[in-house]
């Protein structure tokens, strides 16, 4: 039997597929994390069962990209049985959807997820009356609860053995439905008539359709296959009933439903918390703000992340490399596979796996921001900046799950509501200094910058997102209008995150990485040691030893790069290189500059060859700066290229990575040489210099805009 | 004609006809101009609200006759935060502004 899963927004729809199926798909604790539809197959006793995840909806009119994946599915899916869960704090809300759903004809059950204990509930539902009213099975259960899911599972078992549950075509809910309003059910009478046909030979759902054609619902009329004169007469006909009419008659049908059902609704209100006093309050919600992201940098780069991760390079990567570096000699005595080894295994994936505890720790930080309801409020208070420079508060989820991942990020932006936004946000997400840039951040910090590489480091943070932003505004003025976006969310109440989440999140992402490591990265390390230790005509000679092939290709390279202060051939490949994924810019560093005699890895073995001349890869303070500032902005990896093929497009993203490598490119100039100045000429010519580039800046936009407006807008200030 | 047409700027025309009329009732109002803790009645939409954006309003609850709370504010009043039948949900204050009622 195939189930699909729908419901409102975050009603904990993919949590209860990650239990029926035994996946580990993200969840969390606001709308609109689940965006694509995912399938599994699993089995409950003899019986095979196809669960689909689908993005949640508040109705079967769809706005933005991800509502339109449930409805399509929906839709050309006349096989499947719908499995609608509601939030037991919200029913008269969730009710809504369950209309639309039960007009659709599938076999459908209804499931009421009591995320909280009994006596919290907002809605006391009593389940019998509540089947009778409406035709259809319904059950309660706390999908965070394994036992009440296993009771699910067997009732599921139950039902797909049933015939009459297969055949079940919701006519109790139809006829009451229609019945609810006389005005409606005879405009729905006129419709039938004339489009009567069409529906049979489109085959399509007639209930649902001839709703959706008294709704105007362009989408669903499209698929009709109408003639001008059907068109018009139905035109004629949604005309004399308003929007604002079927919804109020939709609305007065689910109350008289939960009240003949006997479901009672406490006088409170669903997510609100004393919480909310404290960190939307007007003078602290910026500063608490700030608070929790310094804490999620300080765990990462520093106390425990910091501790972890030198703990796990000091026994696992150091003894691991010896132990493995020992084994090679011990086989054979051949120099140029003992380099192999000692270089592209241990040096260069050394430098990105030490690193293990501090991504993980970045995840499960934004993991926790994630399940705790904070993000929403987030958004909603970011919403008023974020909407000055054109984007939607939700863009908050965007941004921040950028610190993670950008290619996941860029996918979370199908929630934003119009295609322009989309877009916008999803270009913006690889501007986030992801987790993959965190291992050179580290290495290159404290390699130049000792105890003062806090600064440094936050630095890169925040300049990432202001260039976003800064970013955004320029989109907005030019080539990406989305004028007044709506922004319409739905606050979650506050959650405590359990042990068990904060686990998985861990285990999860740590096994990514570890694939990660494992699969990508040995694959490119291997490429690019070969690339680097052998000439054109595949001769060995080592990475010092002459012309290699990485060596030609970088000199070609470099002199782009040589006026950003980082023009040796090694950082320049390293820079190529790490177009594939952004970890391998510090493994070919650490296996460019590698000293691979002594064997086993240390950062700080690999910070002090920087800061030596006489390297392939040799930086002074103010070209690492430059570096890290290019690492950050320029063009994003393969992964994340494909994720913004995939969503927005060949030419969208042929302008995001070329705008990439040209901010990149101006940006780190600017820090190179404004760097060098405060370390020549002293702190206070750097301002002075600042102030003019500030001034002719200024001056040139004015100039721009003043040409470029013509238009005459009717200002009192000319007498024209 | 109902009384609030009159005194909606989005139905200017009828302004002036019913002035004198408007003027002497408590000043009717669209949803933007609540203040925090303040309790209201939806009654519907003006003329210049979108049809997307009114579609989704209603599936989320503004029908004719539904109780509001406004809960909260953002920091700068741009977003406005709504109690609507038992649960919270923020929209922009241009978006509010297409929303007309009655103030308790």
């Amino acid at each position: 039997m195939k189930l699909a899963l729908v419901g409102n927004p975050n009603t904990g729809k993919t949590t209860l597929y990650n239990w029926l199926s035994a996946s580990s798909e993200h969840t969390g604790n606001w709308h609109g994390v689940t965006v694509d539809f995912k399938e599994k197959q699993f089995k409950i006793k003899d019986e095979n069962f196809e669960l689909v995840d689908l993005p949640g909806v508040y109705s079967l009119s769809p706005l933005s990209f991800e509502e339109k994946i449930t409805r399509d599915y929906l839709m050309a899916n006349k096989d499947v049985a719908i499995v609608n869960i509601v939030n037991a704090n919200n029913l008269y809300r969730n009710f809504y959807l369950l209309t639309e759903i039960l007009m659709l004809n599938r076999p459908t059950i209804l499931v009421i997820n009591k995320t909280c204990s009994e006596e919290k509930l907002l809605y006391k539902v009593n389940k019998n009356a509540l089947q009778k009213e409406l035709g259809i099975k319904v059950f309660e259960v706390n999908a965070e609860n394994p036992r009440d899911v296993n009771d699910l599972k067997n009732e599921l078992y139950k039902l797909a053995k049933s015939s009459t549950f297969k055949n079940q075509k919701n006519e109790i809910f139809n006829q009451k439905f229609n019945k609810n309003n006389e005005k409606i059910e005879n405009l729905l009478k006129k419709i039938e008539i004339l489009i009567n046909f069409n529906i049979k030979e489109q085959n399509l759902d007639k209930n649902f359709v001839l709703n959706k054609c008294l709704e105007n619902d362009q989408f669903v009329i499209s698929k009709l296959n109408l003639s001008n004169f059907q068109k018009d007469e139905l035109v004629k006909i949604c005309g004399q009933i308003s929007a604002e009419e079927i919804a109020k008659n939709k609305y007065d049908f689910i109350g008289r439903v939960l009240q003949n059902s006997g479901t009672k609704k406490l006088n409170k209100t669903y997510g609100k918390s004393k919480i909310d006093k404290v960190v939307l309050n007007k003078y602290l919600s910026i500063p608490i703000f700030v608070i929790v992201m310094l804490v999620v940098f300080y765990l990462t780069f520093f106390s425990v992340g910091k501790f972890l991760s030198e703990l796990l390079l000091n026994i696992t990567v150091n003894g691991l490399g010896e132990f493995v570096l020992g084994l090679v000699k011990s086989v054979t005595s051949n120099q140029i596979i003992y380099d192999f080894f000692a270089v592209a295994i241990v040096q260069g994936l050394g430098s990105v796996f030490s690193f293990l505890p501090q991504v993980v720790i970045l995840f499960v930080c934004l993991g926790v921001l994630e399940h705790s309801g904070y993000l929403s409020r987030l958004a909603f208070m970011l919403d008023d900046v974020f909407a000055r420079v054109g984007l939607s508060g939700k863009g908050v989820y965007t941004l921040l799950m950028g610190f993670g991942c950008s290619a996941v990020a860029c996918l979370s932006a199908r929630t934003m509501e119009d295609k322009n936004s989309q877009i916008k946000t999803a270009m913006l997400a690889p501007y986030m200094s992801c987790s993959a840039k965190l291992p050179l951040y580290v290495v290159l910090g404290s390699a130049f910058f000792g105890a003062s590489n806090v600064f440094v480091i936050l630095a890169m943070y925040l300049l990432g997102v202001v260039v976003a932003l800064l970013l955004s505004v320029f989109y907005e003025k030019t080539f990406l209008k989305s004028g007044k976006q709506t922004f319409i969310l739905e606050f979650p109440p506050y959650k405590v995150v359990k042990l068990k989440t904060i686990k998985n999140i861990a285990i999860l992402n740590a096994k990514q990485f570890l694939v990660r490591v494992g699969s990508l990265l040995i694959s490119v390390n291997v490429i690019v040691w070969v690339l680097s230790n052998f000439s054109f005509a595949f001769k060995y000679v080592a990475i010092y030893g002459g012309e290699s092939i990485m060596q030609t290709i970088g000199k070609f390279i470099a002199p782009i790069f040589a006026p950003l202060g980082f023009g040796s051939w090694g950082a320049s490949t390293a820079l190529v290189a790490g177009l594939v994924a952004k970890e391998i810019i510090v493994s070919s560093i650490a296996m460019i500059n590698g000293v691979s005699q002594n064997g086993g890895y240390n950062h700080l073995k690999i910070s002090s060859s920087l800061t030596n001349a006489t390297n392939p890869i040799c930086f002074t303070p103010a070209s690492a700066i430059a570096y890290m500032v290019f690492c950050l902005l320029y063009s994003p990896c393969f992964a994340t290229m494909a994720m913004l093929k995939k969503e927005i497009g060949k030419k969208w993203l042929l302008v995001s990575i070329l705008v990439q490598f040209a901010v990149a490119y101006v940006i780190s100039l600017i820090v190179y040489s404004l760097v060098n100045v405060v370390i020549n000429k002293g702190i206070l010519v750097a301002i002075f210099y600042l102030f003019l580039f500030g001034i002719t800046l200024f001056a040139f936009i004015y100039i721009i805009k003043h040409f470029t407006n013509k238009k005459c807008m009717g200002c009192k200030r000319c007498k024209k | 004609m109902n009384e609030f047409f009159c005194c909606n700027k989005f139905y200017g025309q009828w302004q002036t006809q019913c002035l004198k009329k408007c003027e002497s009732n408590e000043p009717k109002f669209t949803f933007d101009m609540l203040k925090p803790n303040e309790h209201a009645v939806v009654w519907g939409f003006t003329g210049g609200a979108p049809d997307k954006i009114k579609r989704r309003l209603l599936e989320l609850g503004f029908v004719k006759d539904t109780w509001v709370i406004l809960e909260n504010v953002s920091q700068m009043g741009d977003v406005m935060l709504f109690n609507l039948n038992g649960y919270l949900l923020s929209i922009r204050r241009d978006v509010a502004k297409l929303i007309w009622g009655a103030r308790k």
